[in-house]
């Protein structure tokens, strides 16, 4: 990629905010809810200490869209330790992540928005398959972990997406950057846990051996879970290939798997959205019952 | 031998679209477009200036708005990179590979950032310039177990995490803003799995205080001063004109 395609694509990017309230109401006409498109350029009152009192309303529902895989996290952690699911040994581990995702959904929470409402609380089953036998079992701890590993990497690849369109609203996108500072962690702890599991594991995103070995439904056709690959940067430059860029940014050029680890990647949204709602709902629907 | 530049692509048939430049980097002077053209990797970089040492010794300037930000994560950069190559020469395998892997992923952050730095000046300020190399001193800091230097590598990460969140306030640009997240993020994990391998494994910044999941976030002024302890007197980040 040219130096200028490059910087092209940035100031693309620094106009998503201005373009958002057009994309915004395209995906919500997508999932339907009609409702909400009656709401005002909505401005929120955030309950938490810091960010000012009103902001646009794409930001929180980039909090809403991280809230919806954050509560499926706690679900799925809540449901394994009540069946006793995990060894003594990671017990105190999975609580741990589970008590400090739970406070994360609460801060998020605790953000109220006038004239709009929380995305319902739902049920869900993590067999994979809300209607059927699905590819994963709930009391499997290595499946328990699987998709722990996959709802703390998501949530923080939901984070990041946020951020790009938060430019006015730099109060929130620390709050966003502090959500994420600590739901990394999480992810980091449960990718240590899996490890001990499957070597290949590692405690960031990595490009390759991993990737082969999710189950089927995370590398479909439109994978929701990407094969863990992480392999841009600004969302632009593709540090997966070797490219002039690369090779002028590197001396010496690591390798492809060393640079695509060293980053975490925002959803990428569909089409027209600025919300990547098209990737989030193809992870929950699996497990989120209608 | 001279790397090819990132911004100014060389060989035949390679030219500057100069009306595109010119929209993005706001430079209305062919001076600006020659200061850009100088100041890519391959030897050109300008780097920053040094400043009258001030009494606690700082004299390195980051530049200012995204650029500042941008050159403040890179010297948190200069000096992880630094920090782990000690801390791994403490450790026994395997944690030593996982560290050194995570040597390797700060030297990636701090080239991307660099380069980052440049993009900012070409689209934001002419005025920006690179970082230059920053000597550590880590005579603050107890390396001399593996559990010290764990700890000590911790505690800078704690404060990378805290201050790439700090500084999303005083950012304003959006891809800025995603860099920021992609790399606070890693260190983020960094941070957990130093500590999983120091104590025992904690989902916190250990200096939060009260029951809040949100990691800290620093000011970059906080930041800065923070790094400067872990830098050489007179090659510390100016910190004045930080917010």
């Amino acid at each position: 990629m040219q130096l200028l395609t490059w910087l092209d694509a940035l100031g693309a990017a620094d106009s998503s905010a201005s373009a958002a309230p057009a994309s915004r109401r395209a995906a919500l006409a997508r999932l339907g809810r009609a409702a909400l498109t009656a709401v005002p350029a909505a401005g929120v009152v955030p309950a938490v200490a810091g960010p000012p009192a009103r902001v646009a309303s794409i930001t929180t529902e980039f909090l809403y869209l991280a809230l919806r895989v954050a509560r499926a996290q706690t679900a799925l952690l809540s449901q394994a330790l009540t069946n006793n699911v995990p060894p003594t040994a990671d017990r105190t581990l999975l609580e741990l992540v589970r008590d400090t995702t739970l406070d994360l959904a609460a801060r998020i929470e605790a953000i109220s928005i006038s004239g709009d409402a929380l995305p319902p609380v739902r049920q869900y089953s993590f067999t994979g398959s809300p209607t059927g036998p699905g590819p994963f079992d709930p009391n499997s701890y290595p499946d328990v972990l699987l998709l722990a590993q996959v709802f703390a990497d998501t949530l923080s690849r939901v984070l990041i997406s946020a951020l790009g369109s938060l430019a006015n609203n730099t109060a929130f996108a620390e709050l966003a950057a502090q959500l994420l500072g600590t739901n990394s962690r999480l992810a980091a702890l449960v990718r240590r846990a899996r490890q001990a599991q499957v070597a290949a594991v590692q405690p960031w995103v990595i490009k390759e051996e991993e990737a082969t070995n999710l189950p089927v439904v995370f590398v479909e056709e439109v994978p929701v879970y990407g094969g863990e690959s992480s392999e841009r940067i600004f969302g632009v430059l593709n540090l997966a290939a070797d490219s002039t860029d690369t090779g002028a940014i590197f001396d010496p050029l690591p390798a492809v798997e060393q640079r695509t680890a060293a980053f975490d990647q925002p959803l990428l949204p569909v089409g027209t959205e600025i919300i990547p709602y098209t990737a989030v709902n193809q992870l929950l629907e699996r497990f989120e019952l209608p | 031998m001279t790397k090819p530049s990132l911004f100014f692509p060389s060989g035949p048939g390679a030219h500057l679209p100069r009306r595109a430049f010119l929209r993005y980097a706001g430079a209305a002077s062919a001076g600006a477009a020659l200061l850009l053209a100088t100041g890519c990797k391959g030897g050109g970089d300008t780097s920053t200036p040094s400043a009258p040492t001030t009494s606690n010794g700082e004299s390195v300037s980051l530049g200012s708005g995204d650029v500042a930000i941008i050159n403040l994560l890179q010297a948190g950069k200069q000096v992880s990179v630094l920090l782990l190559e000690r801390v791994a020469a403490t450790l026994p395998e395997p944690a030593k590979r996982l560290v050194i892997t995570m040597q390797g992923q700060q030297i990636i952050h701090r080239e991307v950032l660099k380069a980052a730095a440049n993009t900012s000046r070409a689209a934001a300020s002419s005025a920006a310039l690179s970082l230059r190399d920053l000597p550590a001193d880590f005579n603050s800091l107890d390396l001399s177990t593996p559990t010290a230097a764990l700890s000590a590598a911790l505690g800078l990460f704690n404060t990378l995490v805290a201050g790439a969140a700090g500084a999303m306030r005083y950012t304003a640009r959006g891809a800025t803003l995603t860099l920021l997240g992609q790399v606070l993020s890693v260190d983020a994990r960094h941070a957990a799995t130093l500590a999983g391998l120091a104590t025992a494994p904690s989902a916190l910044d250990p200096s939060t205080t009260g029951p809040d999941a949100r990691n800290r976030a620093l000011t970059p002024a906080q930041t800065a001063t923070a790094l400067n302890a872990l830098i050489q007197s007179g090659s510390r980040l100016l910190t004045a004109s930080l917010p």
